[in-house]
C-alpha cells in the first residue's frame, strides 16, 4: 500500500539537505563567475563613458583652436561626414519641432543635416525629395522637410528645380513655389530668353490657369514678379511688354512682386518708371508699398530707407510704403511682439514721416492684438496709454481706439476711450463710437 | 566525478571564456582611454587624480590657450557679421547667389563652433561682440542671438546666468525668445530643476522671468510630461489663455502626442470650476490641436478623432481650430459634411460660412458642383446662402439663382438683398430690375 502523504513528509524532509549540498559547486560556481563578470562589465560602462566626454571635450577644444575661422570645419559626428542613409521620417520630426516649438529643436542636427545637404550633389538631392515623396509623411512634416533640400538644389541647379517641380504647381503650396519663382528668376538672369520661354510654355499648357472669382493667380503673379525683377535690368522694353500685356487690375501686383537688387540703383528707376507707365494711378501706391515689404524683408529697416530714399514718392505713397514696411517687419515672424521691436519701428517711422508715428503705432497695436495674435488686447491697450502719455498728446490712444473700434470690438474700444487725457478729444472720440 | 562537480566546472569554463573576451574589451578601451587622456592633455585638458570620473580639470597655460581661441573666434564671427552686412547691403543672395551658399556654410561652420563653447568662453566671445560698435545694430543683435541660442543648445542653464547675471536683459536682442527658448530647452530635460531656477529667480529679475519665458518653460516641460505643464499654469501665476495653452499643446506635433495631451489637458480642466472657463480653455486648446488637420488631409483626421473620441465641447474647439486650405480644396465638401454632423447647427453655421465662402472665392465651380450633389436640409440653406453671397460680386445672376433655391423666409430675403448691393455698383439697370422682381425695397 503506498505511503500517505503524511507518511511520506519526514523522508522527504531528510532528502533536501542532501539535494542542496549537490548543488552547492555549481551555485558557487555561479555566484563568482557573476560577479566577476559583472564588474568587468561595471568597469567597461564606466570607462566607456569617460571615453565619450573625452572625445566630447577634445572636439569642443579642437573646433575652438581651428585658427582659420572661415575654414569649413566638418561636423564631428558620423550623421555629416558619411554617406549614412537619412532618415527622413525622423529628421521630418525634428525640423517640424525647430519651426513650431520655439527653439525647442535640436540646433546641432539641424546645423549637421543642413551641412550634409550642402555637400550632396543634385543628383543626390533629387534623389532624396523622391525618396521622401514615397515615404507618405504627413503634408506637415513634408512642407517643413522638401525646402531645406530645395534649397541647396536652387543654388547648384535652378533649371532643374523649374523642370522637377514644375508639376507641383498646382499644390498651391506656397514654399515650393516661392523656391520654383526664385529658380526662375535665377534661370533668367542667366538665359532671359530660355526662362521666359519655360514660362511662356507653362501659362499656355494651363499650369497657372486660376478657378478664382477674380480670375487672378497668385502663383502666376509671383512668377511673374521674379522674371520681371530679371528683365528690368537685362531687357527694360520686354519688362514693360510683359507687364503691359497682363490685366490693369493684375499689373500692381505683378511689378510689386519684382524681386530687385538692392545693388543696381538702375534696377529702381526702371522700375519707378514701369509702374508710372503701366500700372493704373490708383494702384500705384500698393505697387511700390509691395516692394517696400521685400526691401523690409531683406535687409529691415535699414534697406527699407535705402528703398524710399531712391524713389520720388507722393506723400500717399510714402505713407503706404513706410505701413508695408513695418507690418512686413512687424508680422512676418511668429514672435510675440517686443516692446524693442516697437521702439524701433517707432525710431524709424519717425525718421521717414515723423508725424505718422502715432497713427502707424496704433495700427501696428491694434493688427497685433486682433485674435491675440502677437499681444492680448489689455497688453495692446496699455502701450497705447504709454506711449500717449510719453508724447504728451493722445494721438496714439485715440488712433488705437479708433482702430479697435473698426477692427475688432466697440464696447472694449469705448471703455478705453474713458483714458483719453484731452477731455474734448475724449468726447468726440466717444461720440464717434456712439 | 560528481554531476554537480562537472556543472560547476562547466560554469567556471564558460565563465572564463566570456571574461577573456570583456578583459579584451577592457583592454581596448582602456588603450582608448590612454590615447584620448594623451590627446586632452595637448589641447590642455588634464583629469583630476583624485576624482578620475569628474569633469576634466584644464591647466592654467592651456585654458589661458582656449580663452585666447575663444577671442579668436569672436574676431572671425565678427568679421563675420560685418562681411555678411556689406553682402547683404549690396543685395546679397540676388546679386550674388554663388556667394549664398559660402555665407551659409561659413554661418554653419560658426554654429557648430559656437556650440562646442563652454559657458566660460561663450562669456568671452558674446562681451567682444557687445563691445563692437562698429557693427550695425541689427548685425550685433543676430550675432547675439546666434552665440546665445547656440550656448542655449547644450548649456540653457548658463545662458540664463549669462542674462540675469548682468544688465544684459536690458538688452536683450531677441526680446526674450533666447531666456523662453533656454527654459524650454531646460525643461524638456529637467522639468524639475528648470523650474526651481525660474522660482528663485522670478521675484528679482521680472524684465526677465516675463510671461513669454514662463510659457517658453510650458512648451519645454511639456514635451516630457504634458500633465506637469497644464498643473504648472496656475503655480507660475499663469491663466488659461491661448497663448499659455498654446505653449502646452503646440509642443504635440504626432497623433500619438495629441492623444495623450488631450488626456493631460482632460485631467487639468477638471480643475477648473467655472465652466465657461473650461468650455473657453477646451474649445482653445481643441482649435489649437486641430491646427494642420486640414493640410493632412481629412482621412487622417478622422482617424485622429476616432480615437480622441472628443466631447461635443471640444469637438467645437476642433471645428473652430480649422482653415481652408487652397491645397486641399477637393476635400473640402466633406469637412463640410464633417461640420454638418459633428456638430449642432448654432455652432456649424458660421463654420460652414467660412468654409463655403473660401472655396467659392478660389474655386466656384467645384464648390457649386458639390452644392448640386449635397443633400437638402439646413446645413445645405446655409452653404447656399454663402455660395451665393461670395459669388454675387462677379456672377450676380447664378448668385440669383442658387438664392431662389432657398425657402422663403428671413434667410432668403437677406441673401437676396445682399445679391442686389453688390450687383448694383457693375450693372445698376439689372440690379434695379432684380430688386423690382424680388420685392426688395
Amino acid at each position: 500500500m503506498a505511503l500517505s502523504r503524511i507518511d511520506r513528509w519526514p523522508q522527504r524532509c531528510y532528502l533536501y539537505p542532501v539535494n542542496i549540498i549537490r548543488l552547492l559547486p555549481p551555485a558557487v560556481a555561479l555566484v563568482l563567475v557573476g560577479t566577476w563578470l559583472g564588474i568587468v562589465h561595471l568597469t567597461i560602462a564606466a570607462i566607456d563613458g569617460q571615453n565619450a566626454m573625452l572625445r566630447t571635450h577634445i572636439e569642443a577644444a579642437r573646433l575652438l583652436s581651428t585658427k582659420g575661422v572661415g575654414s569649413q570645419t566638418k561636423a564631428f559626428d558620423k550623421f555629416s561626414r558619411d554617406g549614412t542613409p537619412l532618415d527622413w521620417r525622423k529628421l521630418a520630426g525634428v525640423v517640424v519641432q525647430m519651426q513650431k516649438s520655439g527653439g525647442l529643436g535640436d540646433l546641432r542636427t539641424m546645423v549637421h543635416l543642413q551641412q550634409r545637404l550642402r555637400s550632396m550633389t543634385p543628383e543626390e538631392l533629387v534623389s532624396a525629395l523622391d525618396e521622401i515623396a514615397t515615404l507618405e509623411l504627413p503634408a506637415t512634416s513634408r512642407a517643413a522637410l522638401e525646402p531645406l533640400l530645395i534649397a541647396p538644389l536652387l543654388e547648384q541647379e535652378p533649371a532643374l528645380v523649374l523642370n522637377r517641380l514644375a508639376p507641383r504647381l498646382g499644390d498651391h503650396d506656397e514654399a515650393i513655389n516661392r523656391q520654383l519663382a526664385i529658380a526662375l528668376k535665377a534661370c533668367a538672369k542667366r538665359d532671359a530668353g530660355q526662362a521666359t520661354e519655360w514660362f511662356d510654355q507653362q501659362v499656355a499648357a494651363g499650369n497657372f490657369d486660376s478657378a478664382a472669382l477674380n480670375g487672378r493667380s497668385p502663383t502666376r503673379l509671383q512668377f511673374e514678379g521674379a522674371l520681371l525683377g530679371a528683365l528690368i535690368t537685362a531687357e527694360p522694353t520686354t519688362a514693360a511688354e510683359r507687364l503691359a500685356a497682363l490685366p490693369d487690375d493684375q499689373r500692381a501686383e505683378a511689378i510689386g512682386n519684382a524681386a530687385l537688387c538692392p545693388c543696381t540703383k538702375g534696377d529702381l528707376s526702371n522700375f519707378a518708371n514701369l509702374i508710372r507707365s503701366q500700372v493704373s494711378a490708383p494702384d500705384q501706391a500698393a505697387a511700390f508699398a509691395r516692394q517696400a515689404g521685400q526691401w523690409v524683408a531683406l535687409g529691415g529697416y535699414a534697406n527699407a530707407t535705402a528703398y524710399l530714399d531712391a524713389i520720388k514718392f507722393t506723400p500717399d505713397e510714402r505713407l503706404a510704403c513706410v505701413e508695408q514696411a513695418v507690418a512686413t517687419q512687424v508680422f512676418s515672424s511668429n514672435t510675440r511682439l517686443t516692446t524693442a521691436d516697437l521702439e524701433n519701428l517707432r525710431a524709424w517711422v519717425s525718421s521717414q514721416m515723423p508725424q505718422e508715428t502715432a497713427s502707424v503705432t496704433a495700427k501696428v497695436l491694434c493688427t497685433a492684438a486682433m485674435n491675440k495674435r502677437k499681444l492680448d488686447f489689455v497688453q495692446a491697450a496699455e502701450l497705447a496709454v504709454q506711449y500717449s502719455r510719453a508724447s504728451g498728446n493722445d494721438d496714439v490712444l485715440v488712433d488705437f481706439v479708433d482702430n479697435w473700434a473698426a477692427r475688432a470690438n466697440k464696447e472694449e474700444a469705448r471703455e478705453l476711450a474713458a483714458k483719453i487725457n484731452d477731455a474734448k478729444r475724449r468726447a468726440a472720440t466717444l461720440k464717434r463710437l456712439e | 566525478m560528481k554531476i554537480s562537480h562537472v556543472a560547476a566546472a562547466l560554469i567556471l569554463a564558460v565563465g572564463a571564456c566570456l571574461g577573456w573576451h570583456d578583459k579584451q574589451q577592457l583592454a581596448d578601451i582602456c588603450q582608448s582611454r590612454d590615447q584620448l587622456i594623451t590627446e586632452a592633455a595637448r589641447h590642455g585638458m588634464l583629469p583630476d587624480p583624485s576624482n578620475p570620473s569628474a569633469a576634466l580639470r584644464i591647466i592654467k597655460h592651456e585654458r589661458e590657450d582656449m580663452e585666447a581661441g575663444a577671442a579668436r573666434l569672436a574676431a572671425g564671427f565678427i568679421a563675420f557679421g560685418k562681411e555678411r552686412e556689406a553682402w547683404e547691403k549690396s543685395g546679397g543672395g540676388q546679386a550674388d547667389p554663388a556667394m549664398q551658399k559660402q555665407m551659409s556654410l561659413r554661418m554653419m561652420d560658426f554654429r557648430e563652433r559656437l556650440m562646442a563653447m563652454d559657458p566660460e568662453q561663450m562669456k568671452i566671445l558674446i562681451a567682444a561682440v557687445r563691445a563692437s560698435q562698429d557693427l550695425a545694430k541689427e548685425t550685433r543683435q543676430r550675432l547675439l542671438d546666434v552665440s546665445l541660442l547656440a550656448l542655449a543648445n547644450d548649456h540653457p542653464q548658463a545662458v540664463l546666468a549669462l542674462v540675469t547675471g548682468s544688465d544684459f536683459a536690458k538688452d536683450d536682442p531677441s526680446g526674450g525668445y533666447v531666456v523662453s527658448s533656454s527654459l524650454a530647452r531646460w525643461a524638456k530635460d529637467d522639468p524639475q530643476a528648470a523650474l526651481s531656477w525660474l522660482r528663485k529667480n522670478a521675484a528679482e529679475h521680472p524684465d526677465v522671468i516675463t510671461d513669454d519665458a514662463k510659457r517658453g518653460m510650458l512648451s519645454g516641460t511639456a514635451i516630457q510630461d504634458p500633465a506637469l505643464a497644464f498643473r504648472l499654469i496656475g503655480e507660475l501665476g499663469l491663466k488659461d489663455t491661448d497663448p499659455v495653452l498654446s505653449s502646452i499643446v503646440g509642443a504635440a506635433h504626432s497623433p500619438e502626442e495629441k492623444l495623450s495631451t488631450l488626456a493631460a489637458l482632460r485631467l487639468h480642466l477638471t480643475s477648473i470650476a467655472n465652466q465657461a472657463d473650461r468650455d473657453a480653455a477646451t474649445t482653445g486648446a481643441l482649435s489649437i490641436m486641430a491646427n494642420g488637420f486640414v493640410q493632412d488631409g481629412f482621412t487622417a483626421a478622422e482617424r485622429w478623432l476616432a480615437a480622441a473620441q472628443p466631447t461635443p465641447t471640444e469637438l467645437a474647439g476642433v471645428a473652430a481650430g480649422l482653415n481652408f486650405d487652397p491645397g486641399k480644396s477637393a476635400e473640402t465638401g466633406q469637412w463640410i459634411e464633417w461640420f454638418a454632423t459633428a456638430l449642432p447647427p448654432e455652432k456649424y453655421a458660421d463654420r460652414i460660412q467660412y468654409f463655403v465662402a473660401s472655396w467659392t472665392y478660389n474655386d466656384s465651380l467645384a464648390a457649386g458642383q458639390w452644392l448640386t450633389t449635397t443633400p437638402d436640409g439646413p446645413a445645405k440653406q446655409i452653404a447656399v446662402r454663402s455660395y451665393a453671397e461670395t459669388i454675387s460680386r462677379f456672377e450676380p445672376e447664378t448668385a440669383a439663382q442658387w438664392a431662389l433655391t432657398m425657402p422663403p423666409g428671413s434667410a432668403r430675403d437677406a441673401t437676396l438683398k445682399t445679391i442686389y448691393q453688390n450687383w448694383r455698383s457693375p450693372n445698376p439697370e439689372a440690379a434695379a430690375a432684380f430688386a423690382a422682381e424680388q420685392g426688395i425695397k
